[in-house]
């Protein structure tokens, strides 16, 4: 047979079953666009939870600097960030306002998180909607500035609330604009998978070194004190008034653990993250040809997960203020992004 | 990354008041009746006349729109060289916002000119590949060719669909007081045609009025036609080719461009490691398993497409993309070895080229060149250094130049002993007066030096020749700094719009009203 093919030999078929009409996602796409929502998520987590430790810092503050550097070290802990250095004249709180959310170096930090999810919808930008790549192209800007955060840095010397707001609100206008810009088929299910994910993940964190913070303290912490510490995890899932609505005034730990981790209607619970990231994989799985065959593994992983909170019973969950309920979700979350991994962005 | 700051804006000025015509051909303006006065030429009248209206904070406003539509939209290009180790410096392509106007009439020419030298130089690089005649004839000499660096011997005697190698390319045009000449042809990747869609889609939006006074012909059909050009370029037998875009990745200095023409064409722009060859076939891998792909418009030099067969070390390519292209299984654009032909030493030969292959006299002229391998032109060379601008053969992007006029006598001898080092590596061209038109600078409307790059589309016809498509227009790029005749956006170039005025009585061309 000739090296060069003539016109007469036939051209292979393509090898999986279903020859799509769809576009096809390339494996690094989808990979990108998870990311992407990951990042963004995770950015608005990070400032989330240090609005509200300000304000709890700030709170504590006339009471007992001890209590107060706790809160800070509980920030760091739950992000897995080591204390930063505390410049002169800076208080611990300062440092660490200034390391988690504008630190070029720290490869945690809000601002390092929009850059890396501004990368990554870069090398994806004619994959994802005009609207997304401008928003968050946007979005980068007015932290880089200059270079090196420089616009970040700026608005956190006017003052901190202002960054944090900031953050959270674009964070959630670039989500608004995924879910109205983008088509819903799969690369939407990927974006919306890495955001929930990430969202379960970074509640687990909050919610954990909340119960943490309670437990070590015990009873010396008196009545007031610890319905502030309850009230603070509510804000930093963004979930205090969802809250209130259902539970009026009634705050035990035993109610605030149950609801960020059980209810079923709220966005920002970890069920409902859990269920509709399985609802989403489910999709991309039944989308990408039947031709793969079997239950998908991160299918499988956040279904049990997702049946075990739907059928939970609450004292069950929160008889140690949710720890091992908690830590088991983080753990699925785990899993299941390195089955995502393996399956769809290995190629 | 940061982005540079852009260019000073004018502060207080009074129309073109100070405009200084300096000798050189201006595409906007004759000398006045007065002294030192001058006139813009008829087809400038209505620009002219708008931009006069315009104050400075007029002006300055609508740049700063501009401005911030291109770095919002991500319309950049990185620099390397910078502070930046590794990363290089993202920066927004100047815009410089007076419109270079081109006559129907001397369109036209071009046009034919342009589509002239496009059949010669594929039916160049199929010569090579193939039985080698314009050697064999001594019309060029044998060594020049078999011995560069853009010849690829891998490509000898492999047929590319419909003989077609260079299906996308973007002739560097210039124009002096005698008129147009071809400085270079671009035959590997040319790019920029972003660009000029972006600022022909930015002038509208910031100038409408001045766009609206001229019928201007459309450039916004550009990636149809380029897409209809790949998959025309197909290998025989695919009936609804897959096409896709490669791109080195996201820190290549166009990568804006790789994705913007994907998004464009509406193909997927892919990285080396999204394709894999398996027995000679090349795949993408996406979500639900493999996909076989047709045609590639590479963004990727020769050097690195396949570490099989070229740099070994190159992370960017696809191992096996050779042989899948030499067994005819997929269609590369442009063809591998295409190079050979804008090969700066083979560039003074395109004429030879155009006689050779076509028997015609070649329409648009070369610029007078010096090829070092030459041994009378070696001597010549390094006697007029100060005389010449001198340029590697392997260079581009006005990277490793020699300005000799501008040259101290020191930088002069030390290229005089890289250029004997390596004579093959090396030519030489005397100083170009390139034509100047109107920018704006932070003095007002200053005269700033311009070249023209138009972007040539060809393909098999299916009849054994080739259909060619001419992008109306181009990339006018402006040398932005003051007397200097480097226009490339990597030196601090910008770019402006451009437009070719409508013909009223050709009739192939689409009504204004229709669109």
């Amino acid at each position: 047979m000739s090296l060069y093919r003539t016109d007469e030999s036939p051209m292979p078929a393509t090898p999986t079953a279903a020859r799509q009409t769809e576009r096809p996602l390339l494996a690094r796409v989808a990979e990108n666009i998870f990311w992407t929502a990951r990042y963004v998520e995770r950015a608005e987590h990070l400032a989330r939870g240090t609005l509200v430790t300000t304000q709890l810092a700030s709170d504590a503050g006339d009471l007992d600097d001890r209590l107060r550097d706790q809160l800070w070290h509980g920030l760091l802990e739950a992000f897995d960030l080591v204390e930063p250095a505390v410049e002169l004249g800076e208080t611990l709180g300062d440092a660490v306002v200034r390391f988690v959310l504008t630190d070029a170096d720290n490869p945690t930090s809000a601002c390092t998180c929009v850059a890396r999810a501004r990368e990554n919808a870069r090398a994806v930008r004619g994959e994802i909607s005009l609207e997304m790549w401008q928003t968050l192209n946007e979005f980068y800007w007015s932290l880089e500035g200059g270079g090196r955060n420089e616009g970040a840095r700026l608005i956190l010397a006017e003052s901190a609330e202002t960054l944090l707001q900031h953050l959270v609100r674009s964070s959630m206008h670039f989500q608004g604009v995924t879910d109205q810009t983008l088509a819903h088929n799969r690369r939407w299910d990927f974006a919306l998978t890495g955001r929930l994910l990430e969202r379960a993940d970074a509640s687990c964190r909050l919610l954990l070194a909340r119960v943490e913070l309670l437990a070590k303290a015990g009873d010396s912490l008196e009545t007031p004190l610890r319905n502030i510490q309850l009230m603070a995890a509510l804000r930093m899932c963004g979930s205090i008034e969802a809250y209130r609505r259902q539970h009026a005034n009634n705050l035990s730990i035993e109610q605030v653990v149950g609801f960020l981790l059980l209810r079923a209607d709220h966005p920002r619970s970890i069920r409902f993250a859990i269920a509709s990231a399985r609802r989403a994989v489910a999709r991309i799985h039944g989308e990408s040809g039947p031709g793969l065959g079997h239950l998908d593994e991160a299918e499988r992983l956040l279904g049990r997960m997702a049946t075990r909170l739907e059928y939970a019973d609450l004292s069950e969950v929160a008889h140690d203020g949710g720890r091992e309920t908690l830590t088991d979700v983080r753990r699925c979350v785990a899993q299941a992004n390195a089955a995502l991994q393996q399956r769809y962005f290995a190629g | 990354m940061t982005t540079a700051t852009t260019p000073p804006t004018p502060t207080d000025f009074e129309g073109f008041g100070g405009y200084e015509l300096g000798g050189v051909y201006d595409e906007m303006f004759v000398p006045g009746q007065s002294n030192g006065s001058v006139e813009p030429r008829p087809h400038y009248a209505d620009v002219h006349r708008q931009l006069l209206g315009l104050d400075a904070e007029a002006l300055d406003r609508r740049r700063r729109m501009a401005e911030v539509s291109f770095r919002n939209q991500g319309i950049t290009f990185t620099v390397y060289g910078g502070e930046e180790a590794g990363r290089g410096i993202e920066r927004t392509l100047p815009f410089d916002f007076a419109p270079r106007i081109i006559p129907d009439g001397e369109w036209e020419t071009l046009e034919r000119g342009l589509k002239q030298r496009i059949v010669a130089l594929n039916l160049f690089v199929a010569d090579i590949y193939g039985k080698q005649h314009i050697l064999r004839e001594r019309k060029i000499p044998p060594r020049l060719i078999l011995a560069a660096k853009s010849f690829r011997r891998e490509m000898l005697g492999v047929r590319v669909p419909g003989n077609c190698y260079v299906h996308i390319c973007g002739s560097d045009l210039i124009r002096d007081a005698d008129g147009y000449k071809v400085l270079e042809d671009n035959c590997r990747s040319p790019s920029g045609v972003s660009y000029v869609l972006e600022n022909r889609a930015v002038m509208k939006r910031v100038f409408p009025s001045l766009f609206n006074s001229y019928r201007v012909r459309a450039i916004e059909d550009y990636p149809y036609n380029l897409l209809a050009c790949l998959r025309a370029g197909a290998p025989a037998g695919v009936d609804d080719p897959t096409v896709v875009v490669l791109t080195p990745g996201v820190f290549n200095s166009a990568y804006f461009e790789h994705t913007f023409l994907a998004q464009e064409m509406g193909v997927e722009l892919v990285e080396g490691r999204d394709l894999v060859v398996r027995d000679n076939f090349v795949y993408m891998r996406t979500v639900a398993g493999l996909r076989r792909v047709d045609v590639i418009y590479r963004r990727i030099d020769d050097d690195f497409l396949d570490p099989l067969c070229f740099n070994p070390d190159s992370a960017l390519g696809v191992p096996g993309l050779m042989n899948a292209h030499r067994t005819g299984h997929v269609a590369i654009a442009n063809a591998v070895g295409a190079g050979v032909a804008d090969d700066k030493a083979v560039y003074p030969f395109v004429p030879d080229m155009i006689e050779f292959y076509l028997k015609q006299e070649p329409i648009l002229d070369n610029v007078p060149t010096y090829v070092c391998d030459r041994e009378d032109d070696l001597q010549y060379t390094l006697e007029h250094l100060d005389q010449l601008v001198v340029k590697g053969t392997n260079d581009s992007g006005g990277y490793g130049l020699l300005m000799g006029h501008q040259a101290s006598k020191k930088e002069r001898d030390a290229y005089a002993e890289k250029i004997k080092a390596d004579p093959r590596g090396f030519i030489a061209q005397p100083v170009i007066d390139l034509s100047q038109h109107p920018s704006l600078t932070a003095d007002g409307w200053r005269g700033r030096r311009i070249d023209l790059r138009p972007y040539i589309l060809t393909s098999p016809d299916g009849q054994g020749g080739f259909e060619i498509n001419i992008m109306p227009g181009g990339l006018t790029r402006v040398a932005l700094r003051k007397g200097s005749l480097v226009v490339n956006s990597s030196q601090g170039g910008g770019s402006k719009d451009t437009w070719v005025l409508e013909d009223p009585t050709r009739d192939d061309l689409p009504k204004k009203e229709a669109l």
